[in-house]
């Protein structure tokens, strides 16, 4: 940038003539006169600064807007949980897989597992980390229609047991004491890990180990209102990818499952939605009206508030949720946006869902996104047009000064010599003129000047 | 000798006309100069002398007042491009600063 006019000195002209004062108040006024420009070309550059300083500012607000906005985007469709309606019942379970939506499932029967405990007659183990019921070294175990050889280390029943738990049949063993405290008597139980009434049998070479099985049963449920029974042989089922629901129990009727954002982080979000939303309202408020900013009366201006307004007055038109209002996100008379959470939490999950849409397929997501980055992407946005063209105003301008300060500079050096010349003349003409005046007078007294 | 004098009355004059100061001052020093060095040559009470003395007064005179005007000229031509050159800017166009001012 170019020095500012108030820089420019007034030359100091010394001259010789009785003229010499009055030309120095006259090249003062020339000089001041001509440095006008300069000062208004100046006082533009000052002014369309401080315009970039406030862009620059309320560009932060806008992008700390889209920033909430986007955070509201993830809340909403990044992290999904499912919730039951009859958690004694039913438990769920998503991962990122999960799709957002509404899901029944009834549970006929939970199931249950085939097992057998050793029968008596065994020998009696009163310490299994050191007997067993078996001295072999190699057991059949047949569980689920499918037969797998044991082959426990160390002949205890807690080998075996391990051994068995170890092995991929199927199978849980465990070790309980049908004695009393002072002559335990430690059986093997195994189960099975399927739901179904497949027996379960373990032996030696000797013969069965195991008693007569309880045989179990398969877990039964209907899916999303269908009358067509479902069986499964395990207690958990992948209803939905990416949704895994547990039953718990038999329930009276269709369980609910909803699969949606997770409610306390879109809540957080949402709320500083509404703290970013206000922090932009009031960056632009304080550059609108009489007492406004460098920007007051920009066209820039009127832009970033009708962002603004499409955000607040956004509705689609449609559901029980449709507008910011029905989220808990009010805004008041002054322009102020508050967050009631208690109004979100009334709110179903799939209705909210539904409102905010996404940033890429719709709804109020898309809608702000669209309006937030058309004011501020950093390449095509509103406010980086209006920066741009500024900086080229002042690049310009500068110039300008620059060029003026230049030729001004040009102009007083003239000026001094000029005025400097024709003072001198005028004093020699004077001395001149008065010499010969004196002189003739002298030598000629009837002469006159 | 008097074309001599009527050659440097001719050029003092045109240094005065056209502005050119430095010129001025030294035409007017050799005219003086020059007309004493001719009335010396003049018998005493020759009438020649004092109307080449009336002549160099007259045109010292007329140089003086001259340059004044040219003075006051130049300086009122200033005062007019420095506001012209204000309210050409607030037109929107470029200021126009840069203003022949020698003479």
């Amino acid at each position: 940038m170019g020095s500012s006019a108030s820089s420019i000195t007034v030359p100091t002209f010394t001259g010789e003539s009785t003229f010499a004062s009055s030309f120095q108040q006259v090249l003062s006024n020339a000089v001041n006169l001509a440095s006008l420009p300069i000062q208004e070309i100046q006082a533009n550059v000052n002014t369309q600064t401080n315009q970039e300083s406030a862009l620059s500012s309320l560009e932060s607000t806008f992008q700390s807007l889209d920033s909430a906005v986007q955070a509201v985007d993830t809340a909403s469709s990044g992290s999904l949980s499912a919730t039951s309606s009859d958690p004694t019942s039913v438990s769920a379970t998503t991962t990122a897989d999960a799709l957002p939506g509404t899901y029944t499932i009834q549970v006929d029967s939970p199931g249950s597992y085939s097992t057998a405990i050793s029968q008596g007659g065994s020998p009696v183990v009163t310490d299994p980390t050191t007997q067993s019921i078996s001295s072999a070294t190699s057991f059949t175990l047949t569980v689920n229609g499918t037969t797998t050889t044991i082959t426990p280390t160390g002949g205890s029943l807690e080998g075996l047991a391990d051994a068995i738990n170890n092995s991929s049949a199927g199978a849980q063993a465990t070790i309980i004491n049908v004695g009393s405290n002072t002559s335990p008597d430690y059986c093997l139980v195994v189960t099975s890990t399927s739901l179904n009434d497949d027996p379960v049998e373990l032996s030696d070479s000797s013969g069965d180990l195991l008693g007569t099985s309880t045989l179990g049963a398969a877990a039964t449920y209907q899916v999303n209102g269908s009358s067509t029974v479902l069986q499964s042989d395990s207690s958990q089922v992948t209803l939905s990818p990416g949704l895994t629901v547990n039953m718990l129990a038999a329930s009276s009727g269709p369980v609910t499952v909803t699969v949606a954002a997770d409610e306390s982080t879109l809540e957080s979000a949402l709320s500083s939605f509404a703290t970013a939303y206000n922090s932009a309202f009031s960056a632009v408020e304080q550059q609108t009206g009489q007492n406004g900013g460098a920007l007051a009366g920009q066209d820039i201006v009127y832009t970033m508030q009708d962002a603004l307004e499409s955000l607040v007055q956004y509705s689609s038109g449609s559901g029980l949720v449709g507008s910011l209002n029905d989220l808990g996100l009010t805004v008041d008379k002054t322009g102020t946006m508050t967050f009631d959470a208690s109004t979100f939490s009334a709110q179903s999950a799939a209705n909210v869902t539904q409102f905010l849409g996404s940033a890429t397929t719709g709804g109020f997501l898309q809608t702000a996104t669209n309006a937030l980055t058309a004011v501020d992407d950093s390449t095509t946005g509103d406010l980086q047009s209006e920066y741009t063209t500024l900086q080229s105003q002042v690049t310009t301008e500068n110039t300008e000064i620059s060029d003026k300060e230049s030729q001004l500079t040009i102009m007083e050096t003239n000026l001094e010599q000029v005025l400097s010349q024709a003072d001198a003349a005028i004093a020699d003409l004077q001395e001149q003129k008065t010499y010969y005046t004196e002189l003739f007078q002298a030598e000629y007294p009837a002469s006159s000047s | 000798m008097a074309s001599h004098l009527e050659q440097l009355e001719k050029q003092l004059r045109q240094a005065a006309a056209s502005r050119r100061y430095k010129d001025v001052s030294r035409l007017s020093k050799e005219l003086g100069e020059a007309v004493q060095a001719v009335l010396r040559t003049l018998p005493k009470g020759d009438p020649r002398a004092r109307e080449a003395g009336r002549k160099l007064i007259d045109l010292l005179s007329w140089a003086l007042v001259m340059t004044q005007a040219a003075r006051v000229t130049c300086l009122a031509d200033l005062r007019r491009v420095a506001t012209a050159n204000r309210y050409s800017r607030r037109c929107g166009e470029p200021g126009r600063l840069s203003v022949q001012l020698d003479a």
